[in-house]
C-alpha cells in the first residue's frame, strides 16, 4: 500500500515542470557525447583516406612506362656465325652496340664520346633482354629490320612524367639539357609513347627501376603462404579441436590456454629470430626460402588459427553435440560429422585472415635473409626467393626516384590481396553462418 | 509396479558433479511399454537422473555415477559397456528441439548410418520413411524430405528429433522436457505421439508441466534436492500422494 | 498424505483464497440445510404451517448455494487444475453441494407433506418420525462440523448412526401400516406418513454420502466397510406387520 501512495505522490506532481530542465540537460549531454563518437570515427576514417590518397597518387604513373620505337638491323653480316647456328647464344653487349647504332642513326650529329653515352643512357640497359628474348623466341627476325618499343631509361621515363623538372639548375639534375633535347626531338617525330606497364606484373626484381617487376616477390610471397597454410592450418585446427572437445580441463591445460594466448600477442621479430637460430643455423635450412618464410611465419599465425578455430568450435551449440551423442555418435563422429562442418565457416574466415596477416608480415622474413636481391623468379618453395612486403621495403630503400612510385604500386598491389582476401573472409562468413 | 519386469532397474544410484551429490541413493524400476515422468522442482537431479539411464552424463567433467544401472538385467555402468552403443538402445530426445542443420532425411539417416542399420540406400528410405511416420511427421515433410531441418516449425522439429531418435531401433526413450519449448497444439501433438510410441518403446520424460505427467505417464517418480521422494502410479501421485513434500509440489505450495 | 498436514498457504495466495471460499461457501449451505431440516422437523411435530412455509421457502436459497458452488469449482478447475489433496477438496465441495441440495429437497418435500395432514389421529405416531429426524439433523450436523474440522473421525461416527436411523424407520413403517390398517379413514395423512419416513430416511442416506466425501477428501482413501445398513422396510409383508 505504501507503494501505491508513493507513485500516487509522484504522478501528482506536473511530469512536465518535474522533468523538463533535468530531460534538456540529458539530451544535451547525449548529443555531446555522440558527437565525440562520429569525430572519432571521422579521424580514423580521414588517417586511412589519407593514406590511400597519397599512396595511390605516388604509384598510379607506375602503371605507364614511357617506350621507344627503334627501328634495328637485324642483318646477319651483323652476327657471329655461332649465333646464326643458336640465338642463344647472342651476347647482350652484341644487342647493345645493335641498339645504339640505330640511336646513332636518328641522332647523326652526336659525335662525342660523352655525348653518346649520354645518348645511349636514354635507353633502359634492360632493354638488350628485351631484344635477346624476341630474337630467341623468333630466329627468322634475324636477316631483317624490326621496328621495336623499346623502354627508355627510369631518368627519361621520370622527366616525361614531370618528376624531373626544366627549370632545376642543370648540374643538379641527372637528366641533362641535351638529353632532354634529344627526347623532345623523338617525341615531336612521334617515336615516344607510354604504353601499359608489363613489366612491373611480368618481370622479377631489378636494380633498373624501368625493368623491375614483382612477379618474383608475388611468386615468394605464394610459395611463403603455401607453407604457412599448410603447416599452421591443419596443426592449429587439431589443437584447437583436441583443447575444446577432448582435453580434460585441469590446470595443465589451463596452462596451455594461457600460452597459446601469449603466443599470439609475442612480436613477430621474434619468431625471426627464433627461424634464424634453429631452421637455419641449427637445420641448416636453405637461406631466402619461402620454406623456412612459410614456416616462421606458421609459428605466428598458429596461435591465431588455434584461437579462431577455438572461439567458432565453441559457437557451435552444445544441442547439437548433445544430438550427435544422444544417438550413439561416438567423439570422434560427433566433432567430424557435425561439429568441426558447423564450425568450419569460421575456422576458414580466422585461417584467411591469419593467411592476410602473414602475408603483410616483413620483418620474421628480413631475419631468415628473405630480403636479398634476387633476380629470378622462384620456381620451388626452396628456391632463394623474396616476398612482396620485403620487395616493398627493398624499393623503398633504392636510392633511384622511379622506384617511389613502384614502391607505392607494389603497395597497392599488397594491399590489393589483402583486401581481398579479407573480403573473401567476410563472404564466406556471412554464406555459411548458421543461426540457430 | 511389481506387475511387469522393469525394462530398466536403477540401485543405490549416486551422483555427483565434483564435490556436489546431485542424486541420493536412487532406487527406480522402469517398466516395459510404460511411459514412466520424472517431476519435481529445478535442480532437483531429475535431469541428472535421465542422463544416467544412457550415460550422457559421461561427457560431462567431474560427472561421478555409483550405483548400479541395468538395462533388461545387464549393468550398463560396466567398462564393456560402450556407452555409444549403449545410447543406440537408449535414446534421448532433448528440451530445445536441435535438428541438425542438414535436410530432414539426413538428420533422421544420421543414426541409422554411423550404426550401420542399412546396407542398400532403398533401406535406409525405408527405415527413414518408417521413423518419419511413426513420428507423425511423414505427411508433412514427405514432399520436402531434402529440406534443411531447422526450416521446419518447432513442433514439426521436435518430431524430427524423435523419428531421428527411434531410427536406430532404441528400446528406451528418453526424454527431456520435450515440450517445454512448444506451444499447447505442438505440445499435444507429441503427447499424442508419446502414446502411440509406448506401444514399442519404454519411455521416460522429465516434465516440468504436472499437467503433462498427469495426461500421458502411467507412473511418476518426484524428485525433490536430489531424492527420489516418492513413486507410483501416476493417478495414484496425483490425488493422494503419500508424501508431503509431493503434496506440496503438485498442489503449487513451493516450487 | 492426509489433509490435516496440509498447513502450508500455496505459492499463489488467490489459489488459497479460492479454495477457503469454497469451503465457506460449502459449509454456510451446509448452516442452511441443516435450519431448514429442523424447520421441517418442527413443522411436523407440531404440524406448524408457519414454520413448514419457511422451510418450503430456503428451498430456493440451497439451489442457489449449490449453482453457485458450481461456479467456484468449474473456476478452480479451469484456472487452478488442483492436484492431489485440493482436487480432493475441490471434488468433495462439488459432490457435498449436490448432496446438500438434495436433503434440501427432502426437507422441503417433507414441509409440504405437513401441511396436508391435516389428521389429529395420527400425532402419536408422529413421535416417531420426529425423533428420527432429530436425529438425522444431528448426523448431518456432526457431519459437516466434521467437514469444516477435516475431521474424518467425526464424519465416521455420523456414518454409524445411519444404522440407528435406519432401524427407526423400519419401526416409523410398521407403526404406518398398522395405522392404516386401523383407521382405513386416514389413508391419506398415513401415506404421507410414510413418505416422510422415507424422505428422512434418504436424508440418512445422503448424510452418509457426505461423511464418506469427507473421509476420501481427509485422508485420501475410500471408505472400505460396508455401509450400515437396516432398513428392512423393503421386506416387510402384511403378515408380519399384523403379527407385530
Amino acid at each position: 500500500m505504501n507503494n501505491l501512495d508513493n507513485n500516487n505522490q509522484l504522478t501528482d506532481e506536473s511530469p512536465s515542470e518535474y522533468s523538463s530542465d533535468r530531460l534538456l540537460k540529458r539530451q544535451k549531454k547525449e548529443k555531446r557525447f555522440q558527437l565525440l563518437g562520429k569525430l572519432s570515427v571521422l579521424a580514423s576514417v580521414s588517417f586511412l583516406f589519407i593514406l590511400f590518397i597519397s599512396i595511390i597518387e605516388k604509384g598510379s604513373s607506375a602503371i605507364r612506362q614511357s617506350e621507344v620505337l627503334l627501328s634495328i638491323d637485324l642483318s646477319t653480316e651483323n652476327f657471329r656465325q655461332e649465333v646464326l647456328m643458336d640465338p642463344k647464344k647472342i651476347r647482350g653487349s652484341e644487342l647493345n652496340k645493335l641498339t645504339r647504332n640505330s640511336l646513332i642513326k636518328l641522332f647523326p650529329n652526336v659525335q662525342s664520346r660523352s655525348d653518346r653515352r649520354m645518348l645511349y643512357s636514354l635507353i633502359s640497359s634492360g632493354a638488350r633482354h628485351e631484344l635477346r628474348d624476341r630474337i630467341i623466341q623468333n630466329r627468322d627476325l634475324i636477316g631483317g629490320i624490326i621496328s621495336v618499343w623499346l623502354p627508355l631509361s627510369d631518368d627519361a621515363d621520370m622527366y616525361l612524367k614531370g618528376n624531373i623538372k626544366k627549370d632545376v639548375p642543370s648540374n643538379l639534375r641527372r637528366f641533362k639539357d641535351n638529353q632532354i633535347s634529344w627526347l623532345d626531338q623523338l617525341m615531336s617525330d612521334g617515336l615516344v609513347r607510354k604504353s601499359f606497364n608489363f613489366r612491373f606484373f611480368t618481370n622479377g626484381d631489378s636494380r633498373e627501376p624501368e625493368i623491375a617487376g614483382t612477379l618474383g616477390a608475388l611468386i615468394g610471397s605464394f610459395f611463403t603462404l603455401l607453407v604457412t597454410f599448410l603447416i599452421s592450418f591443419p596443426i592449429g585446427v587439431m589443437a584447437a579441436i583436441y583443447l575444446e572437445e577432448f582435453s580434460p580441463k585441469n590446470r595443465f591445460t589451463e596452462i596451455i590456454e594461457v600460452n597459446i594466448n601469449n603466443l599470439a600477442a609475442v612480436p613477430s621479430i621474434v619468431f625471426g629470430l627464433l627461424g634464424l637460430g634453429v631452421f637455419l643455423s641449427f637445420f641448416e635450412f636453405p637461406r631466402s626460402a619461402p620454406l623456412v618464410g612459410g614456416m616462421v611465419l606458421s609459428l605466428m599465425t598458429l596461435p591465431t588459427i588455434i584461437i579462431v578455430s577455438r572461439a567458432s568450435l565453441k559457437a557451435v551449440p552444445g544441442s547439437i553435440r548433445e544430438a550427435a551423442l544422444g544417438l550413439g555418435a561416438s567423439k570422434m563422429q560427433m566433432v567430424l560429422h557435425h561439429v568441426l562442418p558447423l564450425g568450419m565457416p569460421g575456422i576458414l574466415t580466422g585461417g584467411i585472415l591469419g593467411m592476410a596477416r602473414a602475408l603483410g608480415e616483413t620483418a620474421p622474413l628480413l631475419m631468415i635473409g628473405m630480403v636479398a636481391f634476387i633476380v629470378d623468379i622462384p620456381t620451388k618453395i626452396d628456391d632463394p626467393s623474396t616476398a612482396l612486403p620485403v620487395q616493398i621495403f627493398l624499393w623503398a630503400d633504392s636510392p633511384e626516384r622511379a622506384f617511389v612510385e613502384r614502391t607505392s604500386a607494389a603497395i597497392m598491389l599488397l594491399l590489393f590481396f589483402l583486401l581481398t582476401m579479407n573480403f573473401v573472409a567476410v563472404l564466406l562468413r556471412q554464406k555459411f553462418e548458421k543461426r540457430w | 509396479m511389481e506387475d511387469s519386469i522393469p525394462k530398466m532397474r536403477v540401485e543405490n544410484l549416486d551422483v555427483s558433479y565434483f564435490d556436489k551429490q546431485a542424486l541420493f541413493s536412487i532406487n527406480l524400476d522402469i517398466t516395459k511399454n510404460n511411459i514412466t515422468a520424472l517431476i519435481g522442482p529445478s535442480g532437483c537431479g531429475k535431469s541428472t537422473f535421465l542422463r544416467c539411464l544412457n550415460r550422457m552424463n559421461d561427457v560431462i567433467d567431474g560427472c561421478v555415477v555409483k550405483g548400479k544401472v541395468e538395462l533388461d538385467g545387464s549393468t550398463i555402468y560396466d567398462q564393456r559397456i560402450d556407452p555409444v552403443t549403449l545410447r543406440a538402445k537408449v535414446g534421448i530426445v532433448f528440451q530445445k528441439p536441435n535438428p541438425f542443420p542438414k535436410s530432414i532425411y539426413d538428420n533422421v539417416a544420421y543414426g541409422p548410418r554411423i550404426h550401420g542399420l542399412a546396407n542398400t540406400n532403398s533401406e535406409l528410405d525405408d527405415i527413414v520413411e518408417k521413423s518419419l511416420i511413426r513420428a507423425g511427421l511423414w505427411d508433412e515433410v514427405k514432399d520436402r524430405i531434402s529440406d534443411s531441418g531447422t526450416s521446419l516449425s518447432g513442433g514439426q522439429q521436435q518430431r524430427l528429433c524423435i523419428a531421428r531418435a527411434i531410427a536406430v531401433n532404441p528400446q528406451v526413450l528418453l526424454m527431456d522436457e520435450p515440450c517445454s519449448a512448444l506451444d499447447p497444439i505442438a505440445t499435444a501433438r507429441i503427447e499424442e505421439l508419446m502414446d502411440e510410441l509406448r506401444n514399442r518403446y519404454t519411455i521416460v520424460i522429465v516434465t516440468h508441466s504436472m499437467q503433462q505427467a498427469a495426461r500421458v505417464a502411467q507412473y511418476t517418480a518426484f524428485f525433490h534436492m536430489g531424492y527420489l521422494v516418492e513413486k507410483g502410479a501416476t493417478e495414484k501421485m496425483f490425488t493422494t500422494p503419500d508424501d508431503k513434500r509431493t503434496q506440496d509440489y503438485i498442489t503449487g505450495r513451493f516450487g | 498424505m492426509s489433509l490435516e498436514d496440509n498447513n502450508q498457504e500455496h505459492i499463489v495466495r488467490s489459489y488459497s483464497e479460492e479454495l477457503n471460499l469454497l469451503t465457506s461457501t460449502v459449509v454456510r449451505m451446509g448452516g442452511i440445510t441443516e435450519s431448514q431440516l429442523n424447520l421441517s422437523i418442527k413443522a411436523i411435530e407440531n404440524l406448524d404451517v408457519s414454520k413448514a412455509d419457511l422451510a418450503i421457502k430456503s428451498d430456493l436459497e440451497l439451489d442457489n448455494f449449490e449453482k453457485e458452488i458450481e461456479g467456484l469449482v468449474t473456476r478452480l478447475f479451469v484456472l487452478r487444475q488442483p492436484m492431489a489433496v485440493d482436487l480432493r477438496n475441490v471434488m468433495a465441495a462439488l459432490k457435498i453441494s449436490s448432496d446438500l441440495e438434495r436433503i434440501g429437497d427432502y426437507a422441503k418435500n417433507i414441509a409440504i407433506r405437513s401441511k396436508s395432514i391435516t389428521d389429529d389421529k395420527v400425532l402419536p405416531i408422529m413421535e416417531g418420525l420426529v425423533s428420527m429426524g432429530t436425529l438425522a439433523s444431528e448426523c448431518l450436523r456432526n457431519v459437516l462440523d466434521g467437514y469444516q474440522a477435516l475431521d474424518s473421525e467425526a464424519a465416521l461416527e455420523a456414518w454409524r448412526k445411519d444404522e440407528e436411523i435406519d432401524k427407526l424407520y423400519t419401526n416409523v413403517f410398521v407403526e404406518v401400516v398398522n395405522f392404516m390398517e386401523k383407521n382405513s379413514g386416514s389413508v391419506n395423512s398415513g401415506t404421507h406418513l410414510a413418505f416422510i419416513g422415507k424422505n428422512i430416511e434418504r436424508i440418512g442416506d445422503l448424510t452418509t454420502n457426505i461423511a464418506e466425501e469427507i473421509y476420501f477428501m481427509v485422508r485420501g482413501e475410500r471408505l472400505t466397510d460396508d455401509r450400515p445398513k437396516a432398513d428392512k422396510t423393503a421386506t416387510i409383508t402384511s403378515n408380519e406387520v399384523i403379527n407385530d
